[in-house]
């Protein structure tokens, strides 16, 4: 790739019709707009975009927010495919994102969904472990509370659910 | 009165301290009367988590009921309590921003299994969720009581590898 080519900006739009400009070398992280951009021929043009790519299901502020995690990512190692398969760790979230993460959990969630949609991998795993967290250590009440969800179980049911999982507890 | 004014003492203190997963967990009581006595002077031994009861939260109380008394707090104990996020987490933002079950997975992925069981008892869609983790694919419950209906449930999840060794299986008698 020429420097000329790495400089290219990406025009994008968000859901609420903000155009945001990215550098190309940057939105790469997005599998989705990669894709695309590849698929559509667009990465031939040396010019920016003339008609900016539309991003409908993110609203602008977290747009912006999730290329600002992109823009600190972006010269990341590529992570091998065996990451995978290695022990999941939840304690290993670099400084910069745990500071990146300190949203309420709206934010947060709105951060799952883009990074889902927009097919970026290393924001997904952050913003999942980030979650992950917040289960942690906590009993069944305590995670209904944190996250506000109903407990939809009949007693029949919950008592079932508990004898299975009966071993688990410690 | 003295009780409302004792409880955002509590929030100010704790201001500092601001551990987002432990203020979600401050529930109001229905009464305020069940709260029991605290040392004020410590607030961070102060734990609201276990109370439980209706879902008002504590902060918006102290500011709904006591119009009349928020001056004088802001005074007598410095800024007012912060309140940017009263309405944060009044509903299920696993249903409003309908969170697909390949991310509930990938968040389960990061668990271990103790707290996956937990996960799986929160709501039917956890458990079903859960119940297809990989997590299971290797399960050591080796040394533990375990019992019929348990080796059951396991065996119904993506399971490779079962560690039974010096397992007690249990009899549950059926009802």
């Amino acid at each position: 790739m020429t420097d000329a080519k790495n400089e290219r900006q990406i025009k994008i739009s968000s859901s609420d019709n903000e155009i945001i400009l990215v550098p190309r070398n940057v939105i790469r992280l997005s599998t989705t707009i990669n894709t695309l951009l590849q698929d559509l021929g667009l990465d031939d043009d040396e010019a920016t975009n003339a008609e900016p790519i539309p991003v409908q299901n993110v609203a602008a502020p977290i747009l912006r927010k999730v290329i600002s995690w992109c823009q600190y990512h972006y010269q990341d190692p590529v992570p091998t495919d065996d990451s995978d398969s290695r022990e999941k760790r939840t304690d290993d979230i670099s400084s910069w994102d745990t500071e990146f993460l300190k949203v309420d959990q709206g934010t947060l969630f709105e951060l799952i969904l883009a990074a889902n949609y927009l097919d970026i991998k290393g924001l997904l795993d952050v913003t999942c472990k980030a979650v992950a967290n917040m289960i942690k250590g906590k009993s069944p009440e305590e995670i209904r509370r944190t996250f506000n969800i109903k407990n939809d179980f009949t007693p029949e049911e919950e008592e079932q659910i508990r004898k299975e999982n009966a071993w688990c507890e410690d | 009165m003295a009780k409302f004014e004792l409880h955002a003492k509590i929030f100010k203190d704790d201001e500092d301290y601001f551990n987002e997963n432990e203020l979600e967990n401050v529930f109001a009581d229905k009464t305020l009367t069940d709260f029991p006595s605290y040392n004020l002077t410590s607030g961070k031994i102060i734990r609201l988590s276990s109370i439980n009861g209706s879902s008002l939260r504590l902060r918006s109380i102290t500011l709904a009921e006591i119009p009349g008394q928020k001056k004088m707090e802001s005074e007598e104990y410095g800024p007012p309590i912060r309140r940017k996020n009263v309405v944060r987490n009044r509903e299920n933002l696993f249903e409003k921003y309908a969170i697909p079950e390949l991310v509930i997975e990938l968040i389960f992925s990061n668990l271990r299994k103790r707290d996956l069981c937990a996960a799986m008892q929160v709501c039917k869609k956890f458990y079903t969720v859960g119940n297809l983790s990989q997590n299971w694919l290797t399960t050591d419950v080796a040394g533990r009581p375990v019992s019929e209906i348990s080796l059951s449930a396991l065996m119904s999840r993506k399971i490779k590898v079962l560690r039974l060794s010096g397992v007690k299986v249990i009899k549950y008698r059926k009802i």
